[in-house]
């Protein structure tokens, strides 16, 4: 399944991330991402992207069409997650 | 001219430069429509140039921002992000900011 293939690559390339992926179309094509990552403390939001981004690029080449991301260092998820409870919830990620 | 001659060109000559699916007056993707759509919201003038019309700069803008999809902006030369990283940047007031500088 393209959803655990996605947060397979994520976690493995971004060392002590955790990636809830959601496939909300059940399409196997448009997929939406959060990241929380400590590697992420210190870079810019585009830095942030452009890590998941790269790490994906080759699954991109083939079947991923349209990824919405967003990514959070573990302190700011710290204080975002309440937020995304009923999003994490809806799609069965947690 | 190479294509990343041509992208440095591009990004070179105009202050906001965005790389998109269709143009600015008939978008073909729902992400580079949010983007056009924030442009013209912070009232900024930008260039545009269409990626399906032209393969060869589809995939050289990929290699040259190290970033896979589009739409690209670019603010001053630099690469800001795709449709998440600019809609995140305008609502926090960041994209105001950046131009404003």
């Amino acid at each position: 399944m393209i959803v655990q293939e996605i947060k397979d690559v994520i976690m493995g390339e971004l060392l002590g991330s955790t990636a809830y992926v959601a496939n909300p179309r059940k399409d196997g094509k448009h997929f939406e991402a959060i990241v929380v990552s400590p590697t992420f403390v210190g870079q810019s939001l585009v830095k942030q992207h452009q890590a998941v981004m790269l790490a994906l690029k080759q699954k991109f080449e083939s079947n991923v069409h349209a990824f919405s991301l967003k990514t959070f260092t573990p302190e700011k998820w710290e204080e975002e997650s309440p937020n995304f409870e009923k999003y994490l919830k809806a799609n069965q990620l947690i | 001219m190479s294509k990343q001659d041509e992208i440095q060109n591009d990004i070179s000559t105009h202050t906001v430069m965005l790389y998109m699916k269709g143009t600015p007056d008939e978008p073909a993707c729902g992400f580079s429509a949010k983007v056009v759509d924030i442009l013209e919201t912070v009232g900024t003038e930008f260039g545009s140039k269409n990626i399906l019309e032209d393969e060869e700069l589809r995939q050289a803008i990929k290699d040259f921002s190290q970033w896979p999809t589009i739409p690209q902006l670019y603010i001053k030369g630099e690469f800001i992000g795709g449709c998440d990283v600019v809609t995140e940047l305008f609502q926090t007031g960041e994209l105001e900011r950046i131009l404003a500088e």
